[in-house]
């Protein structure tokens, strides 16, 4: 199975120009993941016109690189300024920010690049050994397999809307309308598109990405530039012995497991992952009292986990066109912008592709590691750049980003809206993650169940007449249960 | 967050109603009657819509306005509404300006319009950021990336 990652190597070498690529993937992913309120996603979202004139060996090779380096970076802040640069990393200031504080920022970011790295280099090596074999399973899926696969990835709502289900569902809800609009693909007919030719392809899935991730955050940030302006002065630059990286290899080893396993997961992030690792290593550690007072393993575990996701998430992408989060979803998009269909068919229509990602998700992760600690002193110059100048820059990437899907302003208005619902959500308790989850699946779950219906001639049989369709819907319902009984014990 | 929730049920509800009110309008295929028919997925979300926000309201009734133990409308300070609203506001007049005047004029004022707002006193950091953000931006999309962006009606 590893034959596929080293064919892979052999297709990058033959154009040297991927790795120009990907070595400016890596730092613009750390940088933009570094600074606060720039998300992987939204990086990911703003670069991916680019795959409409760079070809695809160059251009997903690119966007992986961003997603990595993006995973990584959000850490850089969290260990700096007590702020997570990106979600995945909000679990990384309970030991990183410490250790930092102690004069060991060096320390703390070195751990951070290591395990980021091995993370990243452990789930590659899954991702090449289990996706061949999962998308020969996949094979078996028909409309209601699907079907019930969108229905499991729905389910994940439920599990990520921690503060409140009820809103994560109406959340979730919310996305399967949205979903709705545009041509029905079974009929043919229009749905809430009043009469505007935009709507008739559905609302287009970057500017309201842009929308619910960019423009909820700068305004965020807005509302911070006139409260506080943070800056760190300081920081040492050392960076681990031998018997340190020893003390952490476990935990990096067992953290990325775990994360390749949760990104797999439609819907659970490297946010989930960072924290469900982070919780397992102060678990099984001897000196659990130490974690959140600069533990070195308190920085590997979540660090290692979140990169991990990297290679776990891209599993369900490339052998079900699943997207294990935010990030996949919008490689989804470019692959689809592309004119290739993610999914079993994948592997054997596009295999040299397929290698090329695997490899070129290697490389990424070793070039993470050397521009990572190469670039300790240079990271935290670029944290120092003011609010006041990153968030009109982001702003205006956002409009270019979105306009450039259709070359249409109406999208910028598009991502304009969404940003205001996503502001407002984002106020109330609402977190946007649902909702873009919903408005990937819901045509996949909608879709495929019509299909069903009509493959069973209007009858529901297929529900409980199909393998893994009634496994999938009873992971489904086990999922569902135990999250609410876990949230009921929660509450209580 | 108890009254917060209720409003929001209720917004939901009301968004359900729309959406059951324009699926009205959406023409129904009579070839696949053994399927779905086109508006009758946003129907039955639109149910579940409303199902939901009613159990939103009952479980925060009792909190809002009963035991009283958790009703404070948690939402937005007047200033951050107005930092939000004028920030938006920006953005939304750059959006239409782009229209007439293309991407780069209208990204300047945009970015220009921001550093007035955020206060920027640096003279130099006032003027280039704006020209800078924008033409390296313009020169990306346009000439590596070949991603035609508007020229404004007025140029054209």
């Amino acid at each position: 199975m590893l034959s596929n990652l080293i064919q892979g190597f052999g297709s990058i070498l033959h154009d040297p120009t991927i790795f120009l690529f990907m070595a400016i993937g890596v730092v613009a992913g750390i940088v933009i993941g570094a600074l606060p309120g720039l998300t992987s996603t939204m990086a990911m979202a703003v670069l991916l016109p680019l795959t409409f004139s760079v070809p695809s060996h160059l251009s997903f090779p690119l966007l992986l690189s961003v997603f990595s380096g993006a995973m990584y970076g959000g850490s850089i802040s969290a260990i700096l300024i007590n702020t997570p640069g990106t979600p995945s990393a909000a679990a990384t200031v309970f030991d990183g920010y410490p250790l930092a504080m102690k004069g060991h920022a060096g320390k703390a970011l070195a751990t951070s690049t290591i395990a980021s790295s091995m993370g990243g280099l452990i789930s590659v090596i899954l991702l090449s050994t289990i996706s061949p074999l999962l998308a020969k399973f996949a094979l078996r899926f028909a409309a209601p397999e699907y079907f019930a696969l969108a229905v499991f990835g729905l389910s994940i709502i439920a599990s990520i809307s921690t503060q409140n289900l009820i809103k994560g569902l109406l959340a979730g809800l919310f996305g399967l309308v949205i979903a709705t609009v545009g041509m029905d693909p079974i009929s043919a007919l229009p749905r809430f598109t009043f009469g505007r030719s935009e709507l008739l392809g559905g609302v287009a899935f970057i500017p309201l990405m842009v929308g619910l991730f960019a423009i909820p955050q700068c305004l965020v940030e807005m509302e911070s530039i006139f409260r506080t302006d943070e800056t760190l002065k300081n920081i040492k630059s050392e960076l681990l012995n031998w018997k340190e990286l020893l003390y952490i290899a476990p935990t990096i080893l067992k953290s990325s497991l775990i994360g390749a396993f949760i990104g797999a997961i439609p819907g659970a992030g490297g946010d989930i992952a960072a924290f469900t690792a982070y919780n397992e290593a102060k678990r099984s550690a001897k000196r659990g009292e130490k974690f959140g007072s600069g533990e070195l393993k308190g920085i590997a575990a979540p660090e290692s986990a979140n990169n991990a996701t990297t290679g776990g998430a891209m599993i369900p992408l490339l052998s079900l066109a699943v997207p294990g989060d935010s990030n996949t979803a919008v490689l989804l998009g470019g692959l689809i912008i592309k004119g290739l269909q993610p999914g079993p068919l994948l592997f054997t229509k596009q295999a040299g592709l397929v290698n090329t990602i695997f490899a070129s998700m290697f490389v990424a992760n070793i070039f993470m590691c050397i521009i990572g600690l190469l670039g300790i002193r240079l990271f935290i110059k670029a944290l120092n750049i003011p609010k006041k100048i990153i968030v009109p820059v982001v702003l205006t990437l956002s409009v270019v980003g979105s306009y450039s899907m259709n070359n249409s302003i109406f999208d910028v208005f598009v991502t304009i809206l969404f940003g205001i619902i996503g502001y407002s959500m984002q106020k109330v308790g609402i977190a946007a993650s649902p909702i873009v989850l919903a408005i990937i699946l819901g045509p996949m779950a909608e879709n495929n169940f019509r299909r069903a219906l009509i493959m069973y001639n209007g009858s529901l049989a297929f529900l409980y007449t199909r393998p893994i369709t009634i496994v999938l819907l009873a992971i489904t319902i086990f999922t569902l249960v135990s999250t609410l009984i876990k949230q009921h014990y929660a509450r209580r | 967050m108890a009254k917060t929730n209720i409003i929001v049920a209720i917004v939901f509800i009301v968004f359900a109603i729309l959406v059951l009110f324009l699926s009205n309008s959406i023409p129904v295929s009579k070839d696949a009657p053994i399927t779905l028919d086109t508006p009758m997925f946003p129907r039955m979300l639109s149910y579940g819509i409303i199902l939901l926000s009613i159990i939103l309201i009952l479980t925060n009734w009792k909190e809002a306005f009963i035991t009283k133990t958790d009703n404070k409308l948690i939402w937005i300070g007047r200033e951050q509404l107005k930092i939000v609203g004028i920030g938006l506001a920006i953005m939304i007049a750059s959006a239409v300006v782009m229209i007439y005047l293309g991407f780069i004029l209208a990204m300047i004022l945009m970015n220009f319009s921001y550093m007035v707002f955020f206060k920027v006193k640096k003279k130099h950091v006032l003027f280039l950021e704006p020209l800078l953000t924008t033409l390296c931006i313009y020169a990306v999309f346009e000439y590596v990336l070949n991603v035609p962006l508007p020229k404004g009606i007025l140029f054209q």
